[in-house]
């Protein structure tokens, strides 16, 4: 039987998904990932994990290194180098400039 | 309708006392148009947004340039780039409408993520729930399709083809032109902008603006203080790709109080009483003045519907005077009334390009110079793309992909971690 806490978390990522509020999703989402992960769930926890991860991504907010570091720690991501400017900035994707060279 | 024969554009390259001007396919017909696409709007720099589209650091802006999905974004560092608006996943559009995203896009079906830069920073559960990782799929060669793009007072320019030459070799002649023009410019805010809705095909706009032997019978009210003969043709000889015309007697605004708009510094007395009014093709129009300048995008959105976006810009201790905001909004509404007046005439044309009868027409050595110059430029380019397609269709190698469509192969380059 579902607990009632777990209804009022799942009502209140409903709520949180209908408003589009970004923030309050990754702390939703990460609450939800600690409760699965203190119930040995880690299956569950990472899946939680990865919502809070892109939706704290998506509002930059001020956990993300935390959340992928856990993510890195279950082995559900692969390490995130951080001191690597070159990553943030003008990372050459797939250019059509390549055509313009001689 | 077929295509236009080698003989009619030949006649249209001609020298303007005896040129035709482009056959009427050439304003009515899907597959002109189509044609008109890729040898002329996505072969050379186009101009698809402005810089104040996008002012703030992760600010993005789709951009539909002739069904090709664009996402202009403003990057960490106050760069602008130019991404092909789609996820490297499944294709998905990544962006709907204009917004802020600070510093990932997030794809809406399936949630990869990429930076501002347009590297893929998040592939969610893409080895299952919970695996945010798969060998098969590297991050490092599914960044964003960056599109070439370059930001010259304040239009986005790109080049879809990625074959063009660099930006400032490509307006060489006219950068040098308005060197002395050179200077911070700053938007004059949202009563600076404008939209015309225009039922013509998007050349006409361009041809219209090159001349100035319509102003005294469709601008009537320049007739007072700037005469036809106080015009001029500009024609670089050194280039090909822009015309227009110059006025020797631009009149400033005024306010009631006689206060008139900071100008530029340290130019020459040319720009005393002078500006310039310059087409840089295909779809870029510009004027300037030493007070204020404003540039046009033509957005071709059909055959025979263009859509004219205005913006006005001032030295920037000028756009941000709340002092001259209501002279700001008095030069709107001037700009406003005088390219509303020329939609009636490029509207006719468009129009007569309907009667069969028509050959294209003539033009004037004297007074249509800028305007051929235009028609011979795009003659030029479709001349240019039909023989580069026989050339790589007659020897039947890797020259056949690169005459295709422009979304052919490209080099992955692999970008360590």
């Amino acid at each position: 039987m579902v607990s009632e806490a777990a209804n009022r978390l799942d009502a209140a990522l409903r709520d949180a998904h209908a408003t589009g509020d970004g923030e309050r999703l990754a702390r939703l989402y990460t609450r939800a990932a600690d409760e699965a992960e203190a119930a040995g769930d880690v299956d569950a926890a990472c899946f939680f994990l990865t919502h809070a991860w892109v939706f704290a991504l998506q509002v930059d907010a001020a956990g993300v290194d935390a959340l992928e570091n856990r993510l890195v720690r279950h082995g559900r991501l692969r390490a995130v180098s951080r001191s690597n400017p070159a990553r943030e900035r003008s990372a050459p994707c797939h250019s059509n400039e390549e055509r313009a060279r001689p | 309708m077929p295509l236009a024969s080698r003989s009619e554009l030949d006649a249209v390259r001609a020298a303007t006392v005896a040129a035709r001007g482009l056959p009427n396919a050439h304003y009515t017909s899907r597959e002109a148009f189509e044609e008109e696409k890729r040898a002329v709007l996505f072969s050379h720099w186009s101009g698809v947004g402005f810089g104040k589209d996008v002012p703030r650091p992760g600010d993005v802006r789709p951009v539909d340039f002739l069904g090709v999905p664009l996402l202009l974004v403003r990057d960490a560092d106050g760069a602008i780039g130019v991404f092909q608006n789609t996820c490297r996943h499944r294709g998905m559009i990544l962006v709907e409408a204009p917004t802020n995203v600070k510093k990932v896009i997030r794809c809406p079906y399936h949630s990869w993520c990429y930076g501002l830069d347009g590297a893929l920073k998040a592939t969610p559960h893409v080895g299952g729930p919970g695996h945010n990782a798969h060998a098969a799929i590297r991050p490092e060669e599914l960044g964003l399709f960056r599109v070439r793009s370059h930001v010259w007072r304040d239009v986005v320019f790109v080049d879809v083809s990625g074959e063009a030459p660099p930006f400032e070799q490509a307006a060489a002649a006219l950068l040098e032109r308005w060197g002395e023009l050179e200077q911070p410019i700053a938007h004059g805010g949202p009563g600076s902008s404008f939209e015309l809705d225009v039922r013509t095909n998007w050349k006409l706009a361009v041809e219209n603006y090159c001349e100035s032997y319509h102003l005294p019978w469709v601008h009537p009210g320049l007739n007072s203080y700037s005469r036809l003969q106080d015009h001029y043709d500009i024609l670089d000889e050194t280039a090909s790709n822009f015309s227009g015309q110059g006025t020797r007697v631009y009149r400033r605004l005024r306010g009631e109080d006689g206060t008139v708009f900071p100008e530029h510094e340290n130019l020459s007395t040319k720009w005393d009483e002078g500006a310039e009014y310059v087409a840089l093709y295909p779809n870029v129009l510009f004027g300037v003045h030493r007070d204020h300048s404003f540039a046009i995008v033509l957005e071709p959105l059909d055959v025979e519907r263009t859509i004219e976006r205005v913006e006005i810009y001032y030295p920037t201790a000028a756009a941000e005077d709340p002092d001259l905001a209501g002279m700001r909004e008095a030069n709107a509404r001037l700009w406003h009334t005088v390219f509303s007046e020329d939609i009636g005439v490029v509207e006719g044309m468009q129009r007569g390009r309907h009667g069969e009868l028509f050959d294209g027409g003539r033009f004037s050595p004297a007074m249509d110079g800028a305007t051929h110059r235009f028609h011979a430029w795009v003659a030029d380019a479709i001349v240019a793309r039909r023989e580069a397609a026989a050339t790589a269709a007659d020897s039947g190698s890797d020259a056949v992909r690169n005459a295709s469509p422009e979304f052919a192969e490209r080099v992955i380059p692999v970008v360590p971690a």
